[in-house]
């Protein structure tokens, strides 16, 4: 078993432990086991680079391993906005993320194609991974909504609209950023790509979210949920699905 | 201070348009960049909040703020090279440090601005507006936009002035443009480990030469043993019989893949001649003509250079659209007062 799978399954195992300790309310063990997850997190990080010999960034097990660090930073930053009941939401996600990543197959070694080797790389997948793991959350926040009544249901809505709205963000600067680069890069802005595209329909359902405010919460729950189906599609049939050609398919 | 000097030297070294230093090109240093350039943001919005002497204050430095950002336009990130060259150099050097000045004092009088004069409901509204520039940008390349592809030798000695666009009509591009030089970097080889099964050969994994071993789970062989065999093509290959645990397999040393390239390219016009390289990511702007190196085939002795070459007149009005619409949509939705949560006994 090589070093990076040990410190996958590691990482796993205390983000579960951290999301137990926070259903048990037992706050300080799972802030403890949280920073020794990032901690985790973070060596994973420099053991993918070292084997990539480039940021890793160049295979779906690569990015899936980048989400628990990422979810980390999301956590610090909506530490005023998301009350700390909720850790257990971003504990899951980076959880589901890692699991991911064990499915994949290990490929360590990435040959950067020239175009790869952008100022903007780095920076546009960040902002997307560190989008899509808070749009997780969300999603995660609002499918448990669905289980409970009353005002505990109201609560949940607007926690999950707040993780949406610092996610948001995040999403807008990596899908034009990735325009900005792009036009740089192939010459052109917008080339009409599925990857392009699917990322341009989620961005629009976002929108079509933050524009039913006042809409029922029923409505804006399925919205929600909607959006994130079609940030599955961007995110992951348009790169797995064998038979899609796409610009963006060195990402496979 | 510190911040701000941090995140435009890191931001300067990151740009794109004058020479990517190779510690950059990852763009890790432009995210670093721009996460220390939100923090001195943050920390600009707290000083410079309500504060009117600070505003002067900034005014003032304002002075220097522009001659390092006119210098670091002109030298970007080789103005640290000047530095260490000595000489006229000292100019970029002392220019980099006002441009380091600028980073907190920038941020002040914009954050003054911004606290003063900027609500929610009108960022929402450059949202809206930036939407607007970048479907206008789009319609008009939509119905003004010239693309062609410019294919150059590097055998050539005469400047190509024209390009023919994929409906056969010729355009001129005001200027000529030669390729000299063609510089091409490749990744050291990887070698592929098949297994006979059935009647094909399968990819069983990717050997990576180690000191020149390869090594695959306990077994090594050494990579010289690879190569090419007499009547058996250009392939390099090792044959490993078959064996009690395995299969007959076979290790090929696979096509090299492309690390990177350029083109030395001399750009000709009525005033005279002169140099410039072509990267990947780096295109050019000439005359309302954006050049693009897109690929490249080695044919015998010369390279044939793929160039796009583009006119639209609609891409800067695109591109400040998407600008804005990513600052005003971060000010939208980060900018605003919480809602009190429900139930609040929930908080904590």
């Amino acid at each position: 078993m090589s070093l990076i799978t040990i410190l996958t399954i590691l990482c796993l195992l205390l983000q579960l432990a951290a999301a137990t300790a926070a259903l048990l309310k037992r706050e300080q063990y799972c802030n403890s086991l949280l920073i020794t997850g990032c901690l985790i997190a973070i060596l994973l990080l420099i053991a993918n680079w070292y084997a990539a010999h480039a940021p890793p960034f160049g295979n779906m097990r690569h990015v899936f391993c980048f989400f628990p660090l990422a979810l980390s930073a999301a956590l610090l930053l909506s530490r005023k906005s998301i009350p700390r009941s909720f850790t257990p939401y971003f504990a899951l996600a980076s959880s589901i993320t890692l699991i991911g990543a064990l499915c994949m197959p290990l490929q360590s070694s990435w040959r950067q194609m020239p175009a790869l080797q952008s100022p903007w790389f780095a920076p546009h997948v960040t902002s997307y991974v560190l989008s899509y793991g808070l749009m997780l959350v969300a999603t995660l926040i609002v499918l448990r909504s669905f289980a409970l009544k009353g005002s505990h249901k109201e609560l949940h809505l607007q926690v999950a609209d707040r993780a949406v709205r610092l996610a948001f963000p995040f999403m807008t600067f990596g899908l034009w950023s990735g325009a900005l680069w792009a036009d740089a890069a192939w010459g052109r802005y917008w080339a009409w790509d599925i990857k392009e595209v699917w990322s341009l329909i989620t961005w629009t359902i976002y929108i079509m979210y933050f524009h039913s405010q006042r809409q029922q919460p029923e409505y804006r729950r399925v919205l929600l949920l909607t959006a994130f189906i079609a940030l599955i599609i961007t995110f992951l049939v348009v790169n797995l699905l064998p038979k899609v050609e796409s610009l963006h398919s060195y990402a496979q | 201070m510190l911040l701000g000097a941090c995140c435009v030297l890191l931001m300067t070294g990151a740009f794109p348009l004058l020479g990517v230093p190779e510690i950059y090109q990852s763009g890790v240093m432009l995210l670093l960049g721009i996460l220390t350039a939100a923090l001195a943001l943050s920390g600009a919005l707290c000083l410079a909040r309500k504060k009117i002497s600070r505003l002067i204050f900034g005014c003032i430095a304002s002075f220097f703020c522009i001659a390092g950002l006119i210098a670091s336009y002109r030298y970007g990130a080789e103005a640290i090279n000047y530095a260490s060259i000595g000489g006229g150099g000292w100019f970029a050097a002392v220019a980099m440090g006002c441009y380091g000045m600028m980073g907190l004092l920038f941020f002040g009088i914009f954050g003054y601005l911004l606290t003063r004069f900027m609500t929610r409901n009108l960022w929402l509204a450059i949202a809206h507006l930036s939407l607007g520039l970048i479907a206008l940008g789009a319609y008009l390349d939509f119905c003004f936009e010239e693309r062609a592809s410019l294919t150059l030798a590097t055998s050539s000695t005469e400047p190509t002035e024209s390009v023919i666009t994929p409906d056969g009509r010729e355009l001129a591009l005001g200027f000529g443009v030669r390729a000299k030089t063609f510089k091409v970097s490749y990744y050291p080889s990887p070698y592929g480990l098949y297994e006979r099964q059935g009647n094909a050969w399968k990819l069983i994994a990717t050997l990576e030469d180690k000191d020149g071993i390869l090594h695959h789970g306990e077994e090594s062989w050494d990579s010289k043993l690879v190569k090419t065999n007499l009547g058996m093509g250009d392939q390099a290959y090792l044959a490993l019989p078959a064996s009690s645990s395995n299969a007959m397999r076979l290790i090929t040393r696979e096509p090299a893949t492309v690390k990177n390239y350029e083109a030395n390219c001399e750009i000709s016009h009525r005033k005279g001649k002169y140099d410039l390289v072509l990267r990947v990511n780096e295109p050019i702007e000439r005359q309302g003509w954006g050049l693009s190196l897109i690929n490249f085939k080695e044919i015998g002795n010369q390279t044939i250079i793929q160039i796009q070459a583009r006119s639209a007149p609609g891409r800067l009005i695109a591109m400040s659209g998407m600008i804005g619409l990513i600052i005003s949509i971060a000010a939208s939705c980060w900018w605003r007062k919480e809602d009190i949560l429900l139930p609040s006994n929930s908080q904590s």
